[in-house]
């Protein structure tokens, strides 16, 4: 194999960790992301959404912006007519009728970065223009919003949140977020 | 004017500087009150008239106006009155020259009569007798010194330093102003479980409480702000309020803790369910002679410098009302030690006002106002008016060092104005009331007319829903504007901040400006940073006077946002440096910078431009790369072309649909040049469209058009075609793309294959794609060629492409290769006669460059109707053609015009598009459009003109493709 072969993420070279014991802000980068999107018609709905359960337990992938969690990957409907599942989707793929659903992978499409911490919400508040509130913004759910106009999704886990950004805009967004979090202290993991 | 602190003691001292000298202030004064206990009466010159003034007020609606700061961190037209006092704090008069107190501009006081409203319509209308009438030769000569006079502070024109933030917040009800009635307010709606911002523009919380001699209420509940959870913000003004309920406010940060954080101010968009109003009111003065003298303010304002700042603004106050709300106030001066008079415009007292100050040596005189007020730097003495059955005649003098005005109080009603109905006027309060709006905005207390503490306080219960509807309480006012004597020997002032005088006002009116827009905008009343908190009324009345109308029937213009002035840092926020557009970068981008890369804005992207070697310049690098490419092999990162994914039963169907040529018919692994037209039959952009299986096809998409083509093609699929079962993805950051050109190419490419065989010309011809892997990573290739070499794309996985541009790299040197920008490339592209942006710039048909032969006559697409339109396929119509100078010494860029001998201005018969110097040709060629493009006449001499480079050279018109025309290299 190449001696140079590896997968860098887009911020490899801006991630510098280090401990700062006053940090209020965690970020962390998930380097081996692996999302395949999941693209149906009106038609062959319900038949996907059916077929997609049958992968989870209590759950719905009907349910718009809902992280319906499996073993090892999630599936998420994030657009009317699409899913992105993420983790090990190779069963849920291979076995997917290609006569009702197309598939796509698009791991390579986007920057994972996990930011969590007492000010994790308040950082996010200063780019995204979306209710984070428990209330607006349970656990585990999904959302599409933009940062300076460039589209970004975010994930709210048990942990604090995950901003999905588009790969070539993801030095000049985590400038950005930087910038902003140094008000808070930060720690890069 | 004898100012002095009430409580003397040195704690809390912080030092500040005015116009370079050290004074003294306390932590919590704001600047007025630290000028103020300096004895600083006079701290400005006005606009027009250069009159000394000084401060008039505790709050927003301040007429005087100072800079902050120095060089880079200036800030004119600051208002002192809500400026927060911190060490070293430097401030200055704005408006006077060379000194405050000696200001040559003061002579223009001395030439009112000349200066009045509208004067530069009427003045400078062309020099007799030679322009008289007209001509504006005069104006254009005055008006530099006019503007040199006139105005406010100046602006710095170094960068800004500091540094401004920006943040969303949502909320279920924001309430603006934290006084008795926004408090309670705060705290009902909390404590029913809502969530609850309370923002204020002061550093402190606390409104109107703050001007109470006795603090504790306040200390009281705001115990309960903190345990109830309220969400505070102070030094946060609400400066507009926008659709769907959206509230802009502005945080200012603590100066003391500024050089700290660098961040100075913050603009904040908050979302609320609800907006609850507690913008209190603000009290007015009345227009009367010398109303602008230093030591004149509203009594409000003596309320709040004596019981907040602890600073008695005179030892002989004469108090001028109209109104109940003075007589508390003028007592506390008494009790501080100061001598108070009270002129009442009114002929009777209610008994509780009476009872106030019956016990104290106030001296009261009814149907009294204040006629003229005489002075030189400030006020010293009072000319008084005294109404004698129903007349008014001029009446006692008294001599003063300080005069406070109350005339009435005006609700602050300016942020709910572009959501509600007209303000409504009240004869019996003598203002305007909130207009009716929706449900959702609502204004307690003061601002909704409720005048009285306890009143205002049990508005702001607003959970309880009886107390939703507001009502007004009754005010005893007699309604006053203007002193009711003919004032003719001094100025009396309706506006402060533009000079604008009873005078102005008549001044309009005389001359038909009687609308309320007209007024404002002929005398310019209201058009200052204090947007006629103070003068509007007064002018609105004096124009109904002079009209026979009310007020209301007058009229008045829309209050408009910002409510006070918001810096433009503060607007932009983050939005500066590398944050005003943020940039797109290429899986490649660290790797080409290690190899000398010089990068370019195209669109957003930063974008390879050329690979210099040593201390090579543009020109010659990349004519170094287009040699070493044509003989060898060049690689180029050509990651920014658009990506999207087509896939889905119906793709061939939408793909016939969009482009001029047949797409259906493409075999699996093979790719296709296309052109997709508007609408209108013009070129929206071209590319090219691998079908990668059945029912999936990638399409590629020029750099700048990518967007463009994607919101398009999804549109064409959501709206026009819902029924085509497809999708539409975009993968361009999915994909690095990296072109490798050259006649050496194929042997870099077997280099990489698993199996030479798999690239060989057979199993990968000319426009075929396939997937390939290279070192276990599956990538996808076609032998595409931009350049007119042999050459192949290569797409490989974003975050694979820094480990295998490595490996790409190390076997295209062993080829003498070299890496190349987007400058050969254009190149390349040019000298080959392919079309880029330049060329399709959205005025450009098929038949214009050329390609008509690619249209489908099986099949309509979209543009197909209107392309044949009479204007675009008549004859003679600008064709793409190739250029070449006939001094092949002569240089020439894009833009330049193409004329023939015979006529060579005006119009012209073409342009160019593009234009480089081609190693291959020897001498620079360009492509551009002509009238009947080659079928000229080649007798026929073109001139090509750029006179903006001073270019003139004659040309010749050639066929677009210049270099190997045959397209033998593409075959290889």
């Amino acid at each position: 194999m190449y001696k140079y072969l590896k997968r860098t993420n887009a911020l490899d070279t801006y991630l510098t960790q280090g401990i700062n014991n006053n940090a209020t802000i965690f970020f962390s980068i998930e380097r081996e992301i692996k999302i395949q999107q999941i693209g149906t018609w009106h038609k062959n709905f319900n038949e996907v959404v059916n077929y997609l359960n049958s992968f989870i337990t209590n759950s719905d992938c009907a349910k718009h912006g809902l992280v319906n969690l499996g073993k090892n990957f999630c599936i998420i409907r994030n657009e009317p007519l699409r899913w992105w599942i993420m983790g090990d989707s190779d069963k849920i793929i291979s076995s997917l009728n290609t006569e009702n659903a197309v598939n796509l992978d698009i791991s390579h499409s986007w920057v994972k970065l996990n930011i969590s911490g007492l000010n994790s919400e308040k950082l996010l508040l200063h780019h995204i223009p979306l209710d984070l509130r428990d209330k607006k913004f349970p656990i585990f759910n999904f959302k599409s919003s933009s940062i300076h106009n460039i589209g970004v999704k975010l994930l709210k886990n048990q942990k604090g949140y995950s901003l999905f950004l588009p790969r070539s805009f993801s030095v000049s967004i985590w400038k950005q977020l930087i910038k902003t979090a140094d008000q808070y202290q930060y720690q890069i993991n | 004017m004898t100012i002095q602190r009430v409580n003397k003691d040195n704690k809390n001292a912080i030092s500040f500087y005015w116009n370079g000298k050290l004074l003294k202030g306390k932590k919590g004064d704001t600047l007025s009150a630290a000028l103020l206990a300096n004895n600083k009466l006079f701290i400005a010159r006005s606009f027009k008239y250069h009159r000394p003034r000084g401060i008039t007020s505790s709050g927003v609606e301040e007429g005087a106006l100072v800079t902050l700061g120095k060089n880079a961190s200036t800030e004119p037209n600051v208002n002192p009155s809500t400026t927060e006092l911190y060490n070293n704090l430097e401030a200055f008069s704005q408006n006077a020259w060379p000194s405050l107190y000696f200001d040559f501009g003061y002579i223009l006081n001395f030439l009112s009569k000349f200066f009045a409203a509208g004067f530069y319509y009427k003045m400078f209308i062309g020099i007799p007798p030679f322009e008289w009438g007209k001509g504006t030769s005069a104006w254009m000569f005055f008006e530099k010194y006019i503007r040199k006079i006139a105005g406010f502070g100046k602006a710095s024109r170094q960068k800004d330093p500091s540094d401004y933030d920006n943040l969303n917040s949502f909320i279920d009800i924001l309430v603006i102003g934290s006084g008795p009635s926004g408090i309670n307010a705060a705290l009902s709606a909390s404590k029913a479980g809502f969530d609850v911002m309370l923002v204020e523009q002061d550093f402190e919380l606390g409104g109107n409480y703050l001007n109470h001699q006795n603090k504790h209420k306040l200390n009281l509940l705001k115990e309960q702000l903190l345990k109830y959870h309220v969400k505070l913000k102070t030094r946060t003004t609400a400066f507009g309020i926008y659709d769907d309920k959206c509230v802009a406010l502005v945080e200012k940060f603590d100066p003391s803790q500024i050089s700290k954080n660098k961040i100075r101010q913050r603009l904040h968009i908050c979302r609320a369910k609800k907006i609850i109003l507690a913008t209190g009111a603000i009290e007015r003065t009345y227009a009367f002679g010398n109303n602008d003298l230093p030591g004149i303010m509203t009594v409000n304002a003596g309320k709040s410098y004596l019981n907040r700042y602890k600073i008695l603004v005179g030892k002989k106050i004469i108090i001028s009302t109209n109104n109940d709300s003075v007589y508390e106030t003028a007592l506390e001066l008494n009790n501080a030690g100061a001598n108070v008079v009270i002129l009442d415009a009114r002929a009777q007292l209610s008994n509780s006002q009476n009872n106030l100050i019956k016990n104290s040596n106030i001296r009261l005189l009814l149907n009294t106002v204040v006629h003229r007020a005489l002075g030189k730097k400030c006020v010293k003495l009072v000319e008084t008016a005294k109404e004698k059955n129903s007349k008014w005649q001029k009446s006692i003098r008294i001599n003063c060092d300080c005069l406070l005005i109350s005339a009435g109080w005006s609700p602050v009603i300016h942020l709910a104005a572009p959501h509600s109905e007209k303000p409504v006027w009240s004869h019996e309060q003598a203002c305007f009331l909130p207009g009716k709006n929706n449900q959702d905005i609502i204004f307690v207390g003061s601002a909704a007319g409720i005048w009285n503490t306890l009143n205002c306080e049990k508005s702001g219960n607003i959970v309880n829903e009886n107390k939703l509807n507001q009502k007004s309480e009754k005010n005893s006012v007699l309604p006053l504007f203007q002193t009711p004597i003919n004032n003719n020997k001094s100025k009396n002032f309706v506006d402060f901040q533009h000079d604008v005088t009873i005078s102005d006002i008549k001044l309009a009116h005389q001359e038909g400006f009687t609308s309320v827009e007209h007024l404002k905008r002929y005398t310019t009343l209201g058009m200052a940073s204090d947007q006629g908190k103070n003068g509007n009324i007064i002018g609105l009345a004096i124009m109904g006077s002079a009209l026979n109308k009310e007020i209301n029937e007058v009229g008045t213009s829309k209050f408009r946002p910002p409510y006070t002035p918001v810096t433009i840092g503060a607007l932009a926020s983050r939005n500066k440096d590398e944050g005003f557009k943020l940039m797109r970068r290429t899986p490649f981008h660290e790797w080409n910078k290690t190899k000398n890369c010089v990068m370019i804005e195209t669109g957003l992207w930063q974008r390879p431009w050329f690979y210099p070697f040593e201390s090579q310049k543009l020109e010659d690098a990349s004519c170094n790369e287009v040699k070493i490419t044509r003989k060898n092999v060049g690689i180029c990162d050509v990651s920014t072309l658009g990506k999207i994914m087509l896939q889905g039963p119906d793709a061939s169907i939408f793909l016939d649909n969009i482009y001029i040529n047949s797409f259906s018919k493409l075999s699996v692994g093979k790719a296709r040049y296309g052109i997709m037209l508007r609408d209108d039959g013009f070129i929206l952009d071209d590319g090219t469209v691998w079908r990668i299986s059945e029912d999936c096809y990638l399409i590629t998409t020029t750099t700048n058009q990518a967007g463009i083509v994607m919101s398009w093609l999804e549109e064409l699929s959501q709206v026009r075609w819902p029924d085509l079962q497809i999708h539409l993805t975009s993968v361009t950051d999915q994909w690095a793309g990296c072109a490798i050109a050259g006649p050496k190419s194929r042997k870099v490419i077997e280099q990489l294959a698993i199996n030479k065989e798999e690239v060989s010309d057979e199993n990968l011809p000319f426009m075929g794609v396939k997937k390939l892997k290279i070192e276990t990573i599956e990538c996808l290739i076609a032998r595409i060629s931009f350049s007119g070499e042999l050459a192949y794309e290569v797409y490989i996985p974003s975050d694979f492409a820094n480990s295998l541009i490595e490996k790409i790299w190390e076997e295209a040197s062993n080829f003498n290769g070299c890496l190349y920008g987007s400058e050969a490339l254009g190149t390349m592209r040019i000298e080959k006669g392919h079309v880029g942006g330049s060329e399709l710039d959205g005025r450009v048909t098929v038949d214009d460059i050329q390609l008509n032969k690619m249209i489908s006559k099986k099949k309509s697409f979209i543009g197909n109707t209107l392309r044949l339109r009479e204007g675009l396929i008549k004859p003679g119509r600008p064709r793409l053609v190739g250029i070449f100078p006939i001094d092949k010494n002569s240089k020439f860029k894009s833009g330049g015009l193409l004329y023939t001998s015979e006529k060579i201005s005006g119009y012209p018969i073409g342009w160019v598009t593009s234009a480089t110097y081609s190693p291959m040709m020897g001498h620079y060629i360009g492509l551009g459009f002509i009238e009947n493009g080659l079928d000229r006449s080649i007798n026929e001499e073109i001139i090509l003109i750029d006179k903006l480079k001073s270019i003139k050279i004659p040309v010749d018109i050639v066929s677009p493709q210049m270099y190997d025309p045959e397209g033998k290299k593409l075959n290889v």
